[in-house]
């Protein structure tokens, strides 16, 4: 008869277990979003189908909103504490989907299906009359999926603009698959091949430009990806453009089906890897705008980061970039959510308001709604965050937003990583192959306390490397908002 | 017996079934005639399939050529998924044992009959007249001679998109191609039929690198001119007695394709072929003719490039034009759509400079392209459309009666500059033939149910062109009081020097100090 002590230990235990999982509960709910961020809705004028294509802020009272159907309305009082008194005006109608759009000195500046243009109201009665095409390089021929994207003038006062594939699969229209940057003057220089169907396109914050490209046929997965001038960004349909540009240089090979852009990349000097992967299905599945956080800390602690739009899960993904060897790479994590329809534009204000325009039209998204207009602001709670993932020689560093418990974040326990890349393929999408495990050796906290140096085996060039740090506590005991992060090796330091 | 049937009819209701040569009562007209007749010495019917609307008064005719005995029993749905054929009726026809040739091999009262032809001797017929049920499924018919079931079985789709294709059977095939391949060379992965006379997908059990082969039979009711509209992605083709009407071949995104035959009235052969590679995938058949209105022959909408979806008229606000930049059909990939409160519009295809149509009554449908994803060029929403030129307005030719440049989807010596819109949001366009600078300036004018539209183009440039024309119209010109009539639905009037060459209305163009004006009147003809 000994099992009864046994039972009664087991019970003990048990109750212990029971009663420090309830205190933690106490102690720290999971953190949300509502910890640190307010959304809000902005309420659109009545009847008006409004799907979000793309933001200007105008200054700061006044915010622009292109639609899909081609309006152009000016939001007044988007800045206010009460959104209910916002007012609306219809300042231009039928554009072509104008899928970028920027304001300066009176003129908006935007990228529509067939141009690049301006507009501007020139007898001042609140309505645009001048409609001015900048260039119109590329061609169209009706298909649904020959979308350009186009971001606001970069220092030099040229627009980036990228073609999606007609159908998402060929170049049979001329461009098709390019980026273009179009100057002040009108004229086009072609800039990059290799793109198959972004979602959006804009700076980070030294200005060099990235657009996402979702997932098909020689993008894997989708993801964010580098616009280096020159460059081959993987999607080879539109190569056979290449002769006609004679600033790109020698035409890139065609690259193996099959293979992976790591290997293809050794063979083929112009392919620009894969800036960072934004893992299908994991981390959101149709990126979309580009940002940067340029609001030196208005919008909360990632300042100088990337903040990319997700339409399916109506998500925003936050990204930190660096440059190894002259080649862009880094960590994306989940962000901002729940929003009502999918994100396609973002535009951030100085004052740390962040605006979203969203669609469900087509591509089906999260949210319940068929389009809506959105701000969020943060409310200066700092939330517990990786802040920053690095790579170093060894492993991996990480900055955090908060002193961290040097006694969890120190414990390698504390830490799991694994890895995996995309097919390079002519098919569509691609499984995650090549699965790699990663041991986590040795951990040092850094002596600030809110960073550690994480000793890491057998790291992967071309690699996703999925860094979950689920038992990371701050020094208040709180737990990380997210606990997932996504960094992808391109280049090692030397 | 004809008036015991009639009581019986009367007493039945909804499942009135008659005998009788003449029509019953109610049923002097009906919805829908269908003969099937057994082929000789086959056991089989010849329609093995045919489909009827809910509800429909259906008249079919039973023709019995064989040298043996047959009859048609219509059934319900089984309850085993995808039906048993009516094999419960068959089951109980071999229970009816010795009764059965008394009963003449019918079960009556069984709950799955719903009509009856009798037992047909052969050389003879029988008509019956009934109502088609209510609910949508498909409903076998048999002969229960005894073991002639096996093969002379059919199936009724109750269905509202019934149509006039009978037997229509699929092949499907697995395959990776980039263009249609020759699926007679290859094993088709499975069969069947579509009893509802509807070419769809459904069948197919994968999403990527497939293949259709569709045949059946088409009813067409009038000699003439019929127009089959394939629209797929991937690839497919259209074949009427083996003749290709539609080729809408390769790798694409839901892409509509046409083709006109001119066929005698009678049932035809018909045949899609269809592949699909990787991605999205659809397929959806039309068809048109005398006295058929443009009817689909798939279930659904057309997901892309065909007749699409409609009820989002745009329309200007009043006093003012309203401004649509879209795919529009017969303008381009570049169009702009202008519709004039006045009643008129037009659009400008700013690929090659020119307006392309002009027409009356209500302006765009935005339900094409404002609708999912929005595939697709969208056709003007009224009437009395007037299509002009394809390719470039303009052109330098070697002399007056030399031929027009080839028309190109984009005419590379043009720059499209943008429009500026007045206080009424008109529209005046600005574009450029290398030096020339052009503004082209619409007018609508009110009058009459419709109006019409006045145009002026200025011209301007530093070194004028020599030899530089203006192709106002082409077609069937004749020199009319007060302007040239264009194929007679159309008058231009100008009051510039106008010949007619080739076809053609040409306009020299003449500038006096480095600018020239061009000034048209565009009216329906009367």
């Amino acid at each position: 008869m000994k099992t009864p002590p046994a039972f009664t230990k087991f019970s003990a235990t048990r109750a212990c277990i029971s009663s420090m999982l309830a205190a933690t509960a106490l102690a720290a709910a999971a953190p949300t979003m509502e910890d640190f961020y307010l959304r809000e809705e902005i309420p659109l004028p009545e009847g008006e189908v409004m799907e979000g294509a793309s933001i200007s802020i105008i200054d700061d009272k006044r915010v622009a909103l292109a639609t899909r159907r081609g309006d152009v309305w000016i939001c007044d009082g988007a800045f206010g504490e009460d959104l209910s008194k916002v007012t609306w005006s219809k300042f231009a109608s039928g554009l072509h989907e104008p899928l970028g759009m920027s304001h300066k000195d009176g003129w908006f500046t935007f990228t529509q299906r067939p141009d690049v243009s301006r507009m501007r109201d020139s007898d001042g009665d609140g309505r645009a009359d001048q409609f001015v095409t900048v260039a119109a390089p590329w061609g169209i021929n009706g298909d649904y999926h020959e979308y350009a994207f186009g971001t606001p003038p970069d220092k030099d006062g040229n627009v980036w603009v990228v073609l999606c594939l007609t159908g998402s699969f060929n170049a049979n229209s001329p461009w098709r698959g390019w980026c273009f940057r179009i100057t002040p003057d009108g004229k086009s220089i072609p800039t990059c091949s290799g793109i198959r169907s972004p979602g959006g396109i804009g700076f980070n914050m030294e200005g060099d430009v990235f657009y996402c490209d979702n997932q098909g046929t020689w993008n894997g997965s989708s993801s964010l990806k580098h616009l280096k001038p020159g460059g081959f960004v993987g999607n080879p349909n539109g190569n056979k453009f290449w002769e006609q540009a004679p600033n790109m240089g020698p035409k890139p090979a065609e690259p193996k089906s099959g293979s992976r852009i790591e290997t293809e990349r050794k063979r083929i000097p112009q392919l620009v890897p894969t800036a960072v992967w934004l893992p299908h299905g994991k981390l959101g599945q149709s990126p979309t705008g580009i940002i940067p956080d340029d609001t030196k800390g208005a919008f909360g602690p990632f300042a100088g980061q990337v903040l990319v739009g997700e339409q399916t899960h109506s998500q925003v993904q936050r990204v930190f970039l660096e440059k190894i060897n002259g080649v862009y790479q880094g960590a994306a994590f989940p962000f901002l959510g729940g929003y009502r329809s999918g994100i396609v534009p973002l535009r951030l204000a100085a004052d740390g308001s962040l605006f979203v325009g969203t669609t469900n039209r087509g591509w089906g998204a999260r949210g319940g709604l068929p389009f809506s207009f959105e701000r969020t602001r943060w409310n200066g709670k700092v939330p517990f965050e990786i802040h920053e993932m690095r790579i170093t020689k060894d492993g991996f560093e990480l900055t955090f937003t908060e002193e961290i418990d040097p006694k969890t974040a120190g414990d390698k326990a504390s830490y799991s990583m694994n890895s995996w890349t995309y097919v390079y393929q002519s098919g569509y999408g691609s499984p995650e192959v090549d699965k790699t495990a990663q041991a986590i050796e040795s951990v040092t906290v850094g002596a600030d306390k809110k960073s550690v140096r994480l000793k890491v085996a057998n790291r992967q060039a071309g690699h996703c490397h999925h860094l979950k740090s689920a038992g990371v506590r701050s020094k208040s005991g709180g737990e990380l908002w997210h606990q997932n992060a996504y960094y992808t090796i391109n280049e090692f330091p030397k | 017996m004809k008036s015991r049937l009639l009581t019986f009819a009367a007493l039945c209701g909804a499942t009135l079934s008659l005998h009788a040569q003449a029509p019953p009562k109610g049923f002097e007209k009906v919805d829908q005639e269908i003969t099937i007749s057994t082929l000789q010495a086959a056991m089989k019917y010849d329609v093995r399939s045919f489909s009827v609307k809910p509800n429909a008064k259906v008249k079919l005719t039973f023709k019995n050529p064989d040298d043996l005995p047959h009859n048609l029993i219509l059934c319900t749905p089984g309850k085993s998924k995808g039906g048993d054929k009516g094999k419960e009726v068959i089951d109980a026809v071999l229970k009816l044992g010795e009764k059965g040739v008394e009963q003449n091999w019918e079960p009556k009262g069984h709950p799955r009959i719903l009509h009856s032809t009798g037992m047909v001797q052969p050389k003879k017929e029988s008509v019956i007249w009934f109502r088609a049920p209510k609910k949508e499924g498909n409903y076998p018919y048999i002969c229960t001679f005894p073991g002639h079931f096996e093969l002379m079985n059919g199936m009724m789709a109750v269905s509202k998109r019934a149509n006039p294709v009978t037997n229509l059977t699929y092949k499907f095939y697995h395959g990776k191609w980039d263009k249609l391949p020759d699926f007679s060379k290859m094993e088709p992965k499975k069969t069947g039929t579509l009893a509802s006379g509807l070419f769809e997908l459904s069948p197919k059990d994968r999403d990527n690198e497939f293949g259709f082969v569709f045949t059946g039979d088409i009813e067409c009711p009038k000699d003439g001119i019929y127009t089959f509209t394939v629209t797929s992605d991937d690839g497919s083709s259209l074949y009427i007695d083996n003749t290709r009407v539609v080729n809408n071949d390769g790798v694409h995104p839901a892409k509509a394709t046409k083709g006109q035959v001119r066929l005698k009235a009678g049932k035809r052969k018909i045949e899609v072929r269809y592949f699909e590679g990787g991605g999205e995938q659809s397929l959806f058949v039309e068809w048109a003719g005398p006295g058929v209105k443009k009817q689909p022959l798939s279930p659904g909408a057309a997901s892309g490039g065909g007749s699409g979806p409609s009820g989002m008229l745009i329309a200007a606000a009043d006093g003012e034009a309203a401004i649509y930049r879209n795919f529009i059909a017969d303008a381009g990939s570049r169009a702009i759509g202008v519709g004039y409160s006045e009643g008129v519009n037009l659009t400008f295809d700013a690929n090659n400079m020119r307006v392309a149509q002009i027409w009356q009554g209500d302006f765009m449908d935005g339900a094409r392209h404002w609708n999912g994803r929005g595939q697709g060029f969208q056709p003007p929403a009224g009437d009395a459309v007037i299509k002009l030129p394809a390719g470039a307005a303009f052109a330098s030719l070697d002399s007056a009666s030399a031929a027009w440049p080839k028309a190109e989807t984009r005419s590379s010596e043009f720059r499209f500059r943008g429009y500026h819109l007045n206080k009424k949001q008109q529209p005046r366009f600005h574009y450029e033939m290398g030096e020339v600078a052009i503004k082209d300036t619409p007018v609508p004018v009110a009058g009459g149910e419709y109006g019409h539209l006045t145009r002026s183009l200025q011209l301007s440039a530093k070194n004028a062109p020599a030899n530089l024309y203006f192709r106002a119209a082409s077609g069937h010109i004749t020199v009319a009081p007060g302007g040239f009539i264009i194929n007679g639905d159309l008058m231009i009037s100008t009051k510039s020097k106008a010949t007619i060459e080739a076809n053609e209305l040409r306009l020299p163009v003449e500038f006096k100090n480095g600018s020239a004006k061009i000034e048209l009147t565009y009216k329906w003809a009367q």
